[in-house]
């Protein structure tokens, strides 16, 4: 999980983690984790969707005529949004709606956007995704794709980015998530509680030092929190340097073909992934020891499988990897 | 006389009290009563300030939003702060909790998790520290309290043992008089005598082991009963643990969560009471469920005793406090209870499909997908709002009616428009806004109706334990296709003395089918029993929206009667008493006739259910399996 969150944070277009497991596993404290972990970013000022001042290719209508009018647009910097979508979310609360108050008060249509405005550039975190109404797993699928967030509702129409990053936790025993939507993370992991008695006191011990006194707990992890947060951004540097070679991307399919996944975004998402995962590690070169970590995270979910077969996939990824001696 | 679990119920109330903050919430489940209002008036003498929430209450009052009512009257925007967000620090009390809707519980859940509220619409948050007091008052094979929202209450408490006559411990009565004199000192002066306790390591040490003892997977519960641990010794007025302090914390937080059965079928939900007679849970001192009373006494007695003895002893002592003492020496040694692979069995292709979709004799149903899809005004997935008046019924979508209207009342305020304004919503505030007929919006929704399937297993010894092999392989067959189709699967298996809910529905298959393995065989068929329960079972999953379809599979020889007693006629009488109520509430169902060569009796009551009557084929004939290819071919 550790890894996964990582490597997402280096690489965007990994596009997603999907992180399955029990209730308490500590899922949630680490995607959280990652907006206090990442560098705060640069946004166009008073812009509800936070659009990147330089960049000119992707803003919302009124920062790209603020930008092809001024040379140079009044920024602010911001944390990183890491946005949660709570189970019950309205579909107004998460694409956006007219905005009453100002349509009471002033008589003018205009837009409140809604959780995906909020989440671009960021993460947008969904607990117990598996449990997610559909109309709402429709509308994010749509919205994951395209980055774009298309409002066509109670006359008005609007049109936005909405670059997020998905990451969604859950318990597959309660229920199993659509295979479209499963194909849009990029990343699966497993998580489970540490079996070990000793690995599970010092969460507790931890939990209760930093319960009695949060400032101090705060200020001890500074430094780790610091270094990895270095780590990651020299990782964002490098991660353009590496090299992907021909060999390595043949390896890459033929793993895809052994295993009979769908589609063409396993190679894309397994390529990236190793990119950013070289990177972390400070490696020039992909290789296959890169590929081993990743395979079973970016493989896994994709396979065609039973569903009454509770044996996990990964073991059918192990599998290939030593079939192709890996 | 004294009773232990009304002195843990007791400490708990005062321990929540104290440290509303770390500790979150009570999950009650207690039926309401004397005990139950004993237990509020406790709570209520500690915190001045309970706020009861009703369980339907709306989300936009819970996180807060815009007052639609002051804003229509005043003309302008009127923030109404969620209740949420003012109740931070004291207590909210939800009775029927197992009722919430999900949204509502999702709102809590994460407000609870987080510390934070949105508003709607809003893009700031605001922090907040509430207790929640989440009263289940849920019958055991009722839907009880969402296992996320659960999960961050910290205690779990039971009250349903405890009679109105039992009284508390002299040591919880004065610890209690003494919290009552404490509580009007600031919030701030208890938490840092709390931060005083501390917790050495053996204590963690005792307290994750038994966590992992009993199967608990999560990290929470075990931080939990840690800060429970310290909440108790503050409430003794001590800054060390003691023994006592972690077997409290242990009962009130860790045992009610326990799943740890090592057998076959792990039930995932510490509510669920085992099916199976259960093996002796993994502790090191495997303790019979009968000694239950006697161990309630030697806690106590253990713990006061010796403040350096091992601390293990009262804790691991009540593995199950409050699982009912079910597994009967009867059960234990029912003869021939076996668990059977699931073999091979033939079935019509799509059969789900076709069953659920054709002509069932009690109700005709349109054709369509896994649930057919209604367009309703009363419930479901919300679709656009629709323009019209709010008559037979519909609701007025009044946010859609005021986005209608609002963009017009520049234009309707300068009298452009010739007609009077109707101002039905205010008819004497003072600025007036001017809604008019064309601005109506009725609600309307996509009835998702999801289908659940209610399979009824007979799992009797008679004719159904040489085929039982053949019809978990037919179930499986059915669940792989109600797993393309989406369908909630529930689980009824029935067997010598009556039916049982093996599984609730649910949508994991994985689960289905683990329930499905370790489901065991033998003894009578108490098919009336089964009924009872199906019918019960879909008459729920109707109240929730769903589209509820039984399948029963048994041969019909109903030798049990309701009452556990065996008698062949009054067993079928009742049988055919429960399958016509079946029919009466248009219940579709689907018969599955398991005996060797199809059998009046099965007929007879499928009839009176008017159900679907299907003689499962014997799977080893070679014919069947050219039947099935003839079938495939026929279909387009």
């Amino acid at each position: 999980m550790k890894t996964a969150i990582q490597i997402v944070a280096v690489d965007a277009s990994v596009n997603g983690i999907l992180a399955l497991g029990d209730r308490g596993t500590g899922k949630s404290t680490a995607v959280r984790a990652l907006a206090d972990l990442l560098p705060p970013i640069k946004v166009v000022k008073h812009c509800p969707y936070g659009c990147d001042p330089k960049d000119h290719s992707v803003s919302c209508e009124q920062c790209a005529k603020l930008k092809s009018t001024h040379a140079s647009v009044p920024s602010e910097t911001v944390p990183v949004p890491v946005v949660d979508l709570p189970l019950g979310a309205s579909e107004d609360r998460v694409v956006g709606a007219l905005d009453l108050e100002k349509a009471l008060s002033l008589g003018i249509k205009s837009f409140s956007p809604g959780l995906l405005a909020k989440a671009n550039r960021g993460f947008l975190y969904i607990d117990e995704v598996n449990l997610l109404e559909d109309h709402l797993v429709d509308l994010l699928i749509d919205v994951a794709a395209s980055g774009e967030n298309l409002v066509e509702r109670e006359g008005l129409s609007v049109r936005h980015p909405a670059r997020f990053v998905l990451v969604g936790s859950g318990n597959p025993e309660e229920g199993e998530l659509r295979p479209q939507l499963l194909d849009r993370f990029g990343l699966c992991v497993e998580v489970r509680t540490p079996k070990d008695l000793d690995e599970r006191i010092l969460v507790i011990k931890r939990r209760d030092a930093f319960e009695k006194n949060p400032l101090q707990f705060q200020q001890e992890w500074q430094a780790a929190n610091e270094a990895l947060r270095d780590k990651i951004l020299k990782a964002r540097k490098r991660l353009d340097k590496v090299v992907l070679d021909d060999d390595f991307l043949r390896l890459c399919s033929q793993l895809c073909l052994t295993l009979g996944t769908d589609g063409l975004r396993a190679e894309l998402t397994l390529m990236r992934a190793t990119r950013a995962y070289a990177a972390l590690e400070g490696d020039k070169k992909v290789d296959a020891k890169h590929l081993r970590v990743i395979a079973p995270m970016a493989l896994s979910h994709r396979l065609r499988r039973d569903p009454l077969d509770d044996t996990g996939s990964s073991a059918r990824v192990e599998r290939a990897l030593e079939e192709l001696e890996l | 006389m004294t009773c232990l679990a009304l002195d843990d119920a007791l400490w708990a109330l005062a321990a929540l009290a104290l440290d509303t903050k770390s500790l979150k919430g009570i999950w009650l489940r207690a039926p309401l009563g004397p005990v139950l209002q004993d237990w509020l008036h406790g709570l209520h003498a500690l915190k001045s300030d309970v706020i009861k929430i009703p369980s339907n209450i709306d989300t936009e009052r819970l996180v807060g939003g815009l007052d639609l009512a002051m804003t229509l009257q005043l003309a302008r925007p009127v923030q109404l702060q969620g209740l949420l967000a003012q109740s931070s620090g004291q207590i909210l009390v939800c009775p029927m909790a197992e009722r919430l809707p999900q949204a509502t519980a999702a709102i809590l859940t994460q407000a609870l998790d987080t510390g934070r509220v949105h508003a709607h619409f809003g893009h700031e948050s605001t922090t907040t520290h509430f207790g929640l007091v989440a009263i289940d008052e849920s019958l055991p094979q009722e839907t009880s309290l969402s296992a996320g929202l659960a999960e961050q209450l910290a205690i779990w408490l039971d009250l349903t043992t405890i009679n109105p006559k039992d009284t508390a411990s002299d040591e919880t009565l004065d610890m209690l008089e003494r919290v009552m004199k404490k509580m009007h000192q600031p919030a701030h002066t208890h938490s840092e005598a709390i931060a005083q306790v501390a917790l050495p390591d053996p204590v963690l040490h005792d307290i994750c082991e038994l966590a992992m003892g009993f199967g608990i997977e999560s990290l929470r519960a075990a931080g939990y009963a840690a800060r429970l641990a310290s909440v108790l010794a503050v409430l003794r007025g001590d800054d060390q643990v003691c023994a006592d302090d972690l077997g409290r914390a242990a009962r009130l937080v860790l045992t009610p969560r326990a799943k740890c059965m090592p057998s076959l079928q792990e039930p995932l939900c510490a509510d669920q009471p085992p099916a199976t007679p259960p093996p002796p849970p993994e502790s090191n001192e495997p303790t019979p469920p009968q000694e239950q009373a006697e161990d309630n006494d030697n806690a106590p007695a253990n713990a006061s005793g010796a403040d350096a003895s091992p601390v293990e002893d009262p804790a691991i002592d009540s593995p199950e406090p409050s699982a009912p003492t079910a597994p009967s020496n009867t059960d234990v040694q029912a003869l021939e209870t076996r668990i059977l692979e699931s073999a091979l069995a033939t079935l019509p292709l799509g059969l789900l499909n076709q069953l659920t979709q054709g002509q069932s004799l009690a109700k005709k149903s349109a054709g369509g997908r896994s649930g057919q899809v209604q367009k309703s005004t009363q419930k479901g997935r919300p679709l656009p709002a629709m323009k019209g008046l709010p008559q037979n019924g519909k609701r007025l979508n009044v946010l859609a009616t005021l986005r209608h209207a609002a963009p017009r009342q520049k234009i309707r305020d300068k009298g452009l428009a010739s007609r009077a304004p109707e101002s039905l919503l205010t008819p004497h505030g003072p600025p007036r806004l001017h809604i008019r007929s064309e601005d109506f919006h009725v609600q309307r929704f996509a009835q998702k109706s999801e289908s659940c399937i209610i399979f009824c297993i007979d799992a009797s010894g008679s004719a159904a334990l040489e085929r039982l092999a053949e019809a978990k392989g037919a179930v499986e067959l059915l669940l792989k296709d109600s797993y393309a189709r989406r369908d909630h699967i529930c689980v009824i298996s029935f067997r010598d003395k009556r039916a049982q809910l093996q599984l609730p529905a649910t949508r994991s298959l994985v689960r289905a089918k683990r329930e499905l393995q370790a489901l065991p065989g033998g003894g009578g068929t108490p098919l009336a029993s089964a009924l009872e329960l199906a019918l019960e079972t879909s008459l729920q999953a109707r109240q929730r929206g769903m589209t509820p379809t039984v399948v029963v599979l048994s041969d019909g020889r109903a030798n049990v009667t309701l009452e556990g007693q065996g008698s062949r006629p009054i067993a079928k009488a009742q049988s055919l008493w429960w399958a016509k109520q079946c029919r009466a509430k248009a219940l579709h169902a689907i018969w599955l006739d398991t005996s060797a060569r199809p059998d009046p009796q099965g007929l007879d009551i499928a009839r009176a259910m008017g159900a679907n009557y299907v003689p499962l084929p014997l799977a080893n004939s070679q014919r069947m399996a050219s039947t099935v290819k003839t079938l495939q071919e026929r279909q387009p």
